[in-house]
């Protein structure tokens, strides 16, 4: 039970829209898993375990975390390391295997490594200059290429992302941005000839033109399309979508659980999903904007940002926008880790507008 | 500043969402038709539409090959009110069902899906039906399914040219001609077999809306099957139904064949089974005792059975003998009824113990005088025989349009050789040339030859296809056109209408072997006989046919044509371990002469 002076710092509408978003997830998930219970249950439960992290981690103030940040990060890095030690599973080296236990480190980065920028930040000072970019896009790359070369290009697309929303709002001087974007084209063919997996190549080819192996690598790109376009603007109702019931869309209850929304939902559906995602994320921005300190206002800002990058590469992929890369829907998707981390970092934003008005110096 | 980056964020989130929600107007509202079509077509299922198979007719139209609805008795799971052990006890106090057909019920039962019929019982009779149809108000989620199958008017008479379709089977898809999805029957043997590519036609297919159990909603798109070429047979059904009875209680085998154009008139196998059973499905046991049947009712013997020509023979050893100069036309000869080789005690026998007196060329025919023919043997060689016997196309297949004809066989010395690493005798010289000995042909063959010599020496392919037509094109029909299998030019060509008439006299004069199928009216009519040896009597002994077991009596053998001189039906008869192969065959020429040479056919 908690006391009244503990109650009112938690943010109201947040936590409205956490919920809301959270339900109409599972909503999603019980139709695109045909209507098993079990998995949803499953589902709660993680949420359950997501929300109780979360609410532990909301209540440190800031500065334990600001202290603690460096420590996760390197920590994070050994992990990093240590996965190249165990046995590829599915041709992907991700986890530390204890004995039952699977632990991923690439997850724990997506923390770890936003904490540390904005440590970083912080420490540095704003606007963040010179050598201090450097490093700090040193401290970005490393776990960024570690995670990307497992291979896991989803996730190390995101660290990369969140890493550079949080420089975003240390005050990073744009021209540095046009100037990383000029050096992406110039490595692009590099990163063709010489980066790229085979099957990761397949999959921009594909995502160049499905139909040319439709039932190959294009299928489950054009069957999402078929899903989302066939679900026209009121969507086929819920449970009642075709293309998921009739066992043509695959993976619908993780990676592409967004067409089974499309689908059923509509585009007034999508759109009251994107109204959601929209305001949770602008408030995960207040919250950054109305921080004390420049460590608060770099963490909620990066987080809110990389939760729309979240967004927009898997609505992306789904709709043929973008290329397939395994990323899931934030807070829809079925899938432990992910959803675990999301909560976490809301947990964060949470901790960061209680203690708004709290000043400390780093 | 700091507030700004705030702001651009603010709007870049607007610009994301706005960005997806964009491309899902694209997705959702401008190309939604198209995307409800494609989803639509994921669940779209195709049904193969079946074709008719193709008919066969006789050359008058008559139909010898046809398809009839054949009835099934089909339960509904989706449909059934009572449970299904219920169900099927109550059926059975009505309708026997046989617990091969239950446990074949019951294993597609736990397979199907709730909507699809599951066969009970096929071939349902008459009765059966008439009793489905009064207790078929009470039987809900049970109803008949009307399937073609195939049906043989002619039955027996027509069985082993037409042959029968069977079920198609896994190893099917092996051969040259895989059947296509959803073909059910497949002809096995005979024409059926021979001409499948034409009979099966072409299938289509039905375009169907199904849910996601698979159940058809509505049809989409209609592709229709094509059914299968009605042949048109160069058979005359009512000649074949005529000789089938004539050979019945025997077993034998007729051939009747055009000289001008080769078209086998009939072509009958006695003794023959119904080929309508195998349609139906015949049970293990009585196809077992159909092939173990030692008078092997499943054995086509006109096309397959060889038998020594015997004494029919001989209008060809006669021939050769003219063209090869070795003969006058009117040359004698004293036949005091057996030969001897030079230097050798061993006497070969005529038929007549005290044989046929002078005979010249004409009479050695019509009398059948084997004397005659050993010393013509005698004189010929091996060789020259061999060589004509070849010319004539014996020793050969005759090409017609039927799996699995054997060839004939003409001994000679590389044969014997080549064969039973044994050298020629000359005394076998004397044998062959009186047909006997190593000496094969089967009836076609031989029909085939006389046809020949009815045509004076051009031979026409034996066929049975005269010309076939697709129904669905509105093209004509495909004719077969007649080809020619073999000619043969002789020096002299009166040397034909030598031996013809020989052969008429055989018929005509009173010693004539022939003789009692003479008619003092009607057309004219050639004729040679024969006698096949099943077992070899020693010398100075009597063939005595009753002594002897039924088996190993002599097989009884004859050739004809009608009329004279430009025969327009050759026909060959063999009768095996019994006489009276002249006399069924003089009963065909009659009838043939009666029914058909004053109409025009």
């Amino acid at each position: 039970m908690m006391s009244s002076s503990l109650i009112k710092p938690w943010d109201r509408v947040l936590f409205v829209l956490l919920v809301a978003l959270l339900s109409f997830g599972l909503l999603v998930l019980y139709s695109a898993t045909q209507h098993d219970a079990q998995v949803v249950w499953r589902q709660t439960q993680r949420i359950v375990l997501g929300c109780l992290l979360g609410f532990l981690v909301a209540k440190q103030h800031p500065r334990t975390l600001y202290v603690a940040a460096p420590w996760l990060y390197g920590l994070g890095l050994l992990g990093l390391l240590c996965v190249f030690a165990f046995e590829p599973s599915k041709g992907a080296q991700r986890w530390i295997v204890l004995g039952s236990l699977r632990i991923q480190p690439s997850e724990w980065m997506k923390l770890a490594t936003p904490l540390m920028l904005a440590r970083f930040a912080h420490q540095a000072g704003y606007p963040l200059r010179g050598l201090h970019v450097v490093m700090a896009l040193l401290l970005l790359a490393v776990p960024s290429l570690a995670i990307a070369k497992q291979p896991d290009l989803g996730t190390a697309l995101l660290v990369l992302g969140s890493g550079l929303s949080v420089l975003y709002f240390a005050g990073v001087r744009l021209r540095w941005a046009c100037s990383g974007l000029v050096l992406l084209a110039i490595a692009c063919p590099l990163l063709w000839y010489f980066g790229l997996h085979d099957y990761q190549k397949d999959r921009i080819f594909t995502f160049l033109s499905p139909e040319s192996d439709p039932h190959g690598r294009g299928y489950h790109i054009i069957q999402s399309m078929i899903a989302i376009g066939s679900g026209g603007l009121w969507g086929k109702g819920w449970g009642l979508g075709t293309q998921v019931h009739l066992d043509f869309l695959p993976e619908p209850h993780t990676d592409f659980i967004f067409a089974v929304l499309a689908e059923e939902f509509g585009c007034v559906g999508a759109l009251v999903l994107f109204l959601g995602y929209g305001f949770l994320i602008a408030r995960g921005l207040h919250i950054g904007q109305h921080s004390s300190s420049l460590f608060g206002r770099c963490l909620a800002g990066g987080l809110s940002l990389s939760l729309l990058l979240y967004v927009v590469i898997n609505v992306g992929m789904v709709s043929g926008l973008v290329p397939v890369v395994g990323v899931p829907l934030p807070l829809v998707s079925y899938g432990g880790s992910a959803l675990i981390t999301l909560l976490i970092s809301m947990g964060l934003l949470f901790g960061l507008k209680r203690h708004q008005r709290s000043s400390w110096h780093g | 500043m700091d507030k700004r980056r705030f702001v651009w964020a603010y709007a870049l989130v607007v610009a994301a969402m706005l960005l997806l929600l964009g491309r899902l107007v694209q997705l959702q509202v401008r190309d939604h038709a198209r995307y409800h079509t494609l989803s639509h077509k994921n669940h779209v299922r195709l049904q193969p539409d079946l074709p008719a198979r193709g008919l066969i007719l006789d050359r008058h139209g008559v139909v010898l090959a046809d398809n009839q609805p054949a009835y099934s008795l089909v339960l509904v799971r989706e449909n059934l009110s009572e449970p299904l052990e219920t169900m099927l006890l109550r059926i059975q106090q009505v309708i026997d069902l046989s617990p091969k057909q239950l446990e074949h019920f019951h294993q597609n039962w736990r397979k199907a899906r709730s909507f699809q019929h599951v066969v009970l019982k096929e071939h349902l009779t008459n009765e059966e039906r008439d009793r489905f149809a009064v207790h078929q108000f009470a039987w809900s989620g049970c109803t008949l399914e009307a399937r073609p199958s195939r049906m043989y008017p002619l039955g027996e008479a027509m069985a082993h040219v037409l042959g029968y379709v069977g079920k198609v089977n896994d190893e099917d898809a092996l051969s040259t001609l895989p059947p296509f999805p959803g073909q059910r029957w497949l002809g096995r043997t005979g024409l059926e077999r021979e001409y499948e590519h034409l009979l099966r036609g072409q299938p289509g297919y039905r375009a169907a809306e199904t849910d996601a159990h698979g159940r058809p909603l509505r049809i989409l798109e209609h592709v229709p099957a094509q059914s299968g070429a009605v042949l048109t047979l160069s058979i005359d059904a009512d000649l074949q139904r005529y000789a089938f009875e004539r050979l019945k209680g025997k077993k034998a085998a007729l051939v009747a064949i055009e000289p001008a154009t080769g078209d086998v008139l009939a072509m009958v196998s006695h003794p023959s089974f119904n080929p309508n059973a195998w349609v139906q499905g015949l049970d293990p046991q009585t196809y077992h005792t159909l092939q173990n049947d030692p008078e092997q009712p499943l054995f086509n013997r006109a096309l397959k059975g060889r038998y020594p020509p015997a004494s029919t023979l001989k209008p060809w050893v006669g021939l050769a003998a003219l063209e090869e100069g070795l003969l006058d036309p009117e040359a004698t000869l004293l036949d005091e009824g057996w030969f001897s080789l030079p230097g050798d005690t061993k006497r070969y026998r005529d038929w007549r113990p005290a044989g046929h007196g002078v005979v010249n060329l004409k009479r050695a025919i019509a009398e059948s005088c084997d004397v005659f023919f050993y010393h013509l043997a005698h004189t010929m060689g091996i060789a020259p025989i061999s060589r004509w016997m070849h010319a004539f196309h014996f020793g050969h297949t005759t090409g017609i349009d039927l799996p699995g004809e054997p060839s004939g066989l003409v001994p000679d010395p590389a044969w014997k050789r080549r064969v039973r690493h044994e050298a020629w005798y000359p005394g076998e010289t004397l044998i062959t040339a009186i047909g006997q000995g190593a000496f094969l042909s089967t009836p076609l063959q031989l029909a085939h030859a006389t046809a020949t010599m009815a045509h004076h020496g051009i031979g026409m392919t034996p066929r049975l296809v005269r010309s076939y037509r697709f129904n669905h094109s509105g093209d004509p029909p495909h004719e077969v056109l007649p080809s020619i299998q073999n000619t043969l030019g002789l020096k002299d060509l009166k040397h034909w209408n030598t031996i013809l008439e020989a052969m008429e006299a055989s018929i005509v004069w009173p010693q004539g072997t022939a003789h009692r199928i003479h008619r003092k009216e009607g057309p004219r009519v050639a004729g040679k006989t024969g006698t096949a040896q099943v077992f070899g009597i020693k010398e100075g002994e009597v063939y005595e046919a009753h002594k002897l077991a039924k088996h190993l009596r002599d097989h009884s053998l004859f050739i004809g044509m009608s009329p004279l001189p430009e025969p327009q039906i050759a026909v060959a008869v063999v009768v095996e371990n019994q006489r009276g192969s002249s006399v069924i065959a003089g009963d065909v020429l009659h009838w043939y002469q009666h029914n058909r040479m004053n109409n025009p056919s």
